[in-house]
């Protein structure tokens, strides 16, 4: 796994705020966040008019490929260009996530 | 009021470690623990059994998880604010008995959706509450409304018991 930088925890992190708002700012950034926000957006069928969910090359099979620096990237420069009423969509789906993000960003 | 919530949960986890003393009924907000019976009262208003056996409790803005070795329980209250955040102008109860009877809005119907795959799905109503209780892929959801509180509560359950759950539904009541 490519590590995952302090500027891809950001970005994410600040994406993560539209859906749950200024809370996940101390929420820490790992894998099994970035991997539950990947279940969050392949759950959300009915989003998906606002935006693709993914950029196709990064998805195997149902997943994305989180531990691809090069896929983090990608979705990164996808949800910022042009995500914000995507990521407003998902708050209703991601009510009952919430928890998980928590569990998740504290490794549980 | 937010910031008087968390001095009393935080009360709540000393009288937790200190070995689960039993308190006054003048303190409404803690956690009360009796022998072998230790319940979570949130918001000062529902009384939930914790498990027996734990040895970490993380407390976060409106969650509380409990956890022992690979079973995690956790606890989120989520009141009218935040089904406004969502987009809703629904109370806590009309916007949860709403998606879980009869979803019309896309608010309740995106909430449905993200509950991912429902293996089975009950419900049952003991003590003025009410429970919709949802076994995930992964997980265990429990929905706990009634109509006479401002919030609902979500519990949700990582490797816990089966009769952990239906304590939780036997055993929970409003204060």
């Amino acid at each position: 796994m490519e590590p995952i930088t302090e500027q891809e925890k950001n970005e994410f992190r600040e994406f993560l705020s539209v859906i749950y708002s200024d809370q996940t700012k101390s929420w820490n950034i790992n894998l099994k966040v970035l991997e539950l926000f990947g279940q969050l957006i392949q759950s959300s069928q009915s989003c998906s008019r606002y935006m693709d969910m993914a950029p196709r090359p990064f998805i195997v099979g149902n997943v994305i490929k989180w531990t691809s620096k090069q896929a983090r990237n990608a979705i990164i420069r996808h949800l910022k260009n042009g995500g914000k009423h995507y990521l407003i969509c998902l708050r209703a789906a991601g009510l009952s996530l919430k928890t998980d993000f928590i569990m998740a960003s504290q490794g549980i | 009021m937010i910031i008087t919530k968390r001095i009393c949960i935080l009360l709540a986890l000393v009288v937790a470690l200190s070995g689960c003393q039993n308190v006054g009924p003048e303190n409404t907000n803690i956690l009360l623990g009796s022998g072998d019976r230790q319940e979570l009262i949130l918001n000062g208003r529902v009384s939930l059994p914790i498990p027996t056996r734990y040895d970490k409790i993380w407390l976060s803005k409106s969650s509380i998880i409990i956890s022992q070795s690979d079973v995690s329980i956790g606890y989120r209250w989520i009141d009218k604010e935040e089904i406004e955040f969502i987009g809703s102008i629904k109370s806590p109860y009309d916007f949860f008995k709403g998606a879980f009877n009869s979803p019309s809005i896309d608010e309740e119907k995106r909430f449905i959706e993200g509950l991912g795959n429902i293996e089975t799905y009950s419900y049952a109503s003991a003590n003025n509450l009410e429970f919709y209780h949802f076994d995930l892929v992964d997980k265990q959801k429990i929905y706990i409304l009634s109509d006479s509180l401002d919030f609902a509560i979500e519990v949700t359950s990582k490797g816990g018991s089966k009769k952990y759950l239906e304590n939780i539904t036997q055993n929970s009541y409003i204060r």
